[in-house]
């Protein structure tokens, strides 16, 4: 460029940088004098959570994304005798959402929770104006049953697995009594036949008594029962 | 001479009085305009929320730095740290003694007032320099160190610029600089080109050099904010502060305000027919063009380096400045 070059060059640049400011002066300003004016938002603006609970299933994959760990969620299981119903788009509900707590405090605002949420439930709304003087007023419960609803709830699953325990305990002794019972049988029908070799051939050996284990339990539990 | 030796001992308290209101005024209105300016080019607005379009809002700024805390920190050469804001701020503000505003209208018309105005600028370098040694931190120290390089190194071109422009009027003192313009804006020193055509050439070098001179973007590097933190004022807080940040307004007025003097006609007319409009309304005019010329530099350029800062001023600014003082000079022989 040479130093006669490099001078015309700075001149001529700054002449034409100062050219772009210039025409920036008479655009157009981009800012929007919120709050005295509605705040424009573009879409897909990762703002405030919120959460349609009746539409919500409670996997739980939002809170097992969320790298902050700002969604809490506990679920009850509901019992065969309650239809939560169906979400929205027709899958079907099975857990009772005892809680489900956001501390928007905590967000980060990555949006992952709301691609992860299978039924779409979990979205991020424009709102971008709830900032809060108290940090308590940053997190929100979006779980519509109270603290007895929740209680009923794990009371019936309780119950609906004692149950389930108290019916599989009685098939298993009824599968038990079936079994002595074959076993019985069997046994009987040996001993016939043993007599009946043993009346063909009388020097053979007495055959062995029908075995005791199987009978044990199965009067154990029928005991237990009583 | 005794008598008007006593009438200016009578109205020197006025003037000063005067010139104190149109420095502290003049930096409101140039904060005001910078921010507003800069927020324009960036497509933005600006201070909205005080007043009708924010005019109150660097009154409120002023207020705020008067009732802010006096911070003083531990280890600092306290003397130093306190006087260095009011030399800084008095060195600027003597500058406006000289300063025509219009015909016969000057707190002082001295004959070497070019001269006493380059001098007494350049005492702004001594506070600074105190401010950025006492602060006893290096951010504060490298920025006064830059700054005092700076001002020494650019006010070579500026003095031989200047050194031009008064062969050509033939005085020092700014008021004949001023009179010597007279009869349209075609006869002013930096538009001229039957007069002097090399002073148009001055014009542009007295520019560069003086927005170096009050440390304006590009040559902004004493305080550069993103790698000095603020410079030489990084430990001053409250009316301190407020000082520097008068006293650099107040400088970019009076380069803007000597530009004019030296180089568009001070007081003198657009055309002559214009005389009816008060001279200090064409001064403070022309000058405020050179503010709004130094905002819209700031939002443009970068940054120079340091010795980018040094090559602009001792290989460029230096060498073309004797150029147009020799070449001033033939031209003043033998053309005219």
């Amino acid at each position: 460029m040479g130093y006669f070059g490099d001078i015309a060059e700075s001149l001529v640049t700054a002449a034409k940088g100062m050219g772009v400011t210039f025409s920036h002066l008479r655009q157009k300003p981009n800012t929007v004098q919120w709050p005295h004016e509605p705040a424009t938002t573009k879409p897909r603006t990762r703002g405030e959570l919120f959460n349609n609970i009746d539409d919500c299933i409670g996997c739980g994959n939002c809170a097992k994304v969320c790298p902050v760990d700002c969604i809490t969620i506990e679920t009850v299981k509901s019992t065969k005798s309650v239809d939560l119903g169906r979400t929205s788009n027709g899958k079907k509900k099975t857990l009772h959402l005892a809680q489900f707590d956001i501390d928007m405090a905590k967000c980060c605002y990555c949006g992952l929770c709301v691609d992860v949420c299978p039924t779409e439930c979990l979205v991020m709304t424009e709102k971008f104006d709830y900032s809060n003087a108290a940090v308590e007023g940053l997190f929100y419960r979006f779980s519509s049953m109270d603290g007895e609803q929740v209680a009923a709830a794990r009371e019936a699953l309780e119950e609906e697995k004692r149950q389930a325990a108290a019916e599989k305990l009685a098939a298993a002794a009824e599968a038990a009594k079936a079994a002595a019972a074959k076993a019985k049988a069997e046994a009987e029908e040996k001993a016939r036949a043993d007599a009946a070799a043993q009346a063909a051939a009388p020097e053979t050996p007495a055959a062995p008594e029908a075995p005791a284990s199987p009978d044990s339990p199965a009067d154990a539990t029928a005991q237990a029962q009583a | 001479m005794s008598e008007l030796t006593q009438i200016f001992w009578f109205w020197a308290p006025f003037t000063a009085v005067v010139i104190a209101t149109v420095v502290t005024v003049n930096a409101l209105l140039s904060v005001y305009l910078e921010r507003k300016v800069s927020a324009w080019m960036q497509d933005r607005l600006g201070p909205m929320e005080n007043g009708p379009q924010g005019i109150l809002q660097t009154l409120i700024d002023a207020v705020k730095l008067l009732l802010k805390e006096d911070i003083i920190a531990t280890g600092i050469d306290r003397p130093l740290f306190k006087l260095a804001p009011f030399i800084v701020f008095s060195a600027s503000f003597a500058v406006f003694a000289v300063t025509p505003f219009a015909d016969g209208f000057a707190a002082a018309d001295l004959n070497v007032g070019i001269f006493y105005a380059l001098a007494i600028s350049s005492l702004v370098v001594v506070g600074i320099m105190m401010a950025g040694w006492s602060s006893n931190n290096k951010w504060s120290l490298y920025g006064a160190m830059r700054s005092v390089a700076q001002a020494v190194s650019y006010e070579i071109p500026i003095s031989l610029v200047v050194l031009a422009v008064v062969m050509v009027s033939g005085s020092m003192s700014l008021q004949e600089i001023c009179a010597a313009q007279g009869g349209g804006f075609w006869n002013w020193h930096g538009l001229s080109l039957h007069h002097n055509p090399f002073l148009v050439a001055g014009f542009l070098i007295y520019f560069i050099a003086g927005l170096a001179e009050v440390n304006r973007t590009p040559f902004d590097l004493p305080e550069a904010e993103s790698e000095l933190v603020g410079g030489y004022h990084t430990e001053y807080s409250g009316m301190r502060f407020a000082l520097f940040f008068l006293a650099e307004y107040a400088n970019m007025l009076a380069v803007g305000m000597l530009a004019t003097v030296l180089f568009l006609g001070g007081w003198q007319p657009l055309l002559p027919v214009l005389d009816f409009v008060p001279g200090p309304l064409w001064l403070f005019g022309k000058a405020y063009l050179f503010v709004l010329l130094q905002i819209w530099i700031r939002m443009t350029l970068p940054r120079l380096r340091v010795d980018q800062l040094m090559h602009v001023c001792w290989k460029v600014l230096v060498p073309a400045s004797l150029l147009v003082l020799v070449l001033g000079a033939l031209w003043e022989l033998i053309v005219r």
